[in-house]
């Protein structure tokens, strides 16, 4: 695909720049959907993210030079709305647990479906972002170190240390019992 | 079984149905709409030295004259203080 797709948009041309981001969409819209939905489970965060992430493709695909894969290209802008995403989430996170502890609005009761996608998603919070992106991306979407290590802009090294640490620290949350093997 | 390969098994065999036509069309609502809408960072920032020079021009050249005096209050002090001898703009105001 390098070199296949240059973009240029001298007159900024709507027509044909929502052409190519159609085409981008179907090509790459399956891949993302694929890493965010398990990087960010609840309904309403993948959707979002999912849409972040290719808002800020759209905005950004005039600015495309064509100097790397569009397909690396659109992956690290997932990569990085995903972690920004995850940091977002962790303060808010940290914020409804003090709501929480304070009683400050009254809990709503989940329905038991979203119970037990909590349960079973739960393991994965003793990951930090990184360490969780690198695990779904490794792992679970199986791609290659070589790619992921080039989609978080790190050296393979670090993916593979990363995925260590990950691997361990879940191997004992789910051994301690935490998720749905508990 | 390990569990750690058992719980990953789990993740990747979960498959969430996506409405990817609605989401399509939702982000090329918002992108365009901004796009006409909001102006680019550098747009915004010549718009606002164009403003803060006419607001400065404004209080030296008081075009109007509609005041006790043909000069705004700024104009005024200058003048003062050139006449006083001080201040860097006093050749403007000298005779």
């Amino acid at each position: 695909m390098q070199g296949t797709f240059m973009p240029k948009y001298p007159s900024k041309d709507l027509k044909r720049m929502r052409q190519d981001f159609s085409m981008l969409y179907d090509k790459y819209k399956d891949k993302v959907w694929g890493l965010i939905s398990k990087y960010a489970p609840a309904k309403h965060d993948r959707e979002d993210l999912f849409q972040e992430i290719f808002l800020k493709v759209h905005r950004n695909l005039e600015k495309f030079r064509g100097d790397s894969d569009i397909g690396t290209w659109i992956f690290r802008i997932a990569v990085n709305e995903s972690v920004n995403f995850g940091r977002k989430k962790s303060r808010s996170f940290k914020l409804e647990q003090i709501i929480e502890r304070f009683n400050i609005f009254k809990k709503v009761q989940e329905p038991d479906e979203i119970q037990e996608d909590i349960r079973q998603w739960a393991p994965l919070k003793v990951l930090n972002e990184k360490q969780r992106l690198i695990l779904v991306m490794a792992e679970v979407e199986e791609m290659k170190l070589g790619d992921i290590a080039r989609y978080m802009k790190i050296s393979e090294g670090t993916v593979k240390s990363n995925l260590f640490r990950a691997k361990e620290a879940l191997r004992k949350e789910l051994e301690k019992g935490g998720g749905i093997y508990g | 079984m390990d569990r750690l390969k058992e719980y990953i098994g789990s993740i990747k065999s979960w498959d969430p149905e996506a409405d990817f036509g609605a989401m399509y069309l939702n982000v090329l609502a918002r992108s365009e709409r901004t796009a006409i809408f909001m102006p680019s960072a550098l747009k915004l920032s010549v718009a606002f030295a164009a403003f803060f020079v006419m607001l400065i021009a404004g209080f030296y050249f008081n075009p109007s004259g509609t005041g006790a005096s043909a000069r705004s209050p700024m104009a005024y002090i200058f003048e003062q203080e050139a006449e006083a001898g001080n201040g860097a703009l006093s050749y403007i105001f000298s005779d």
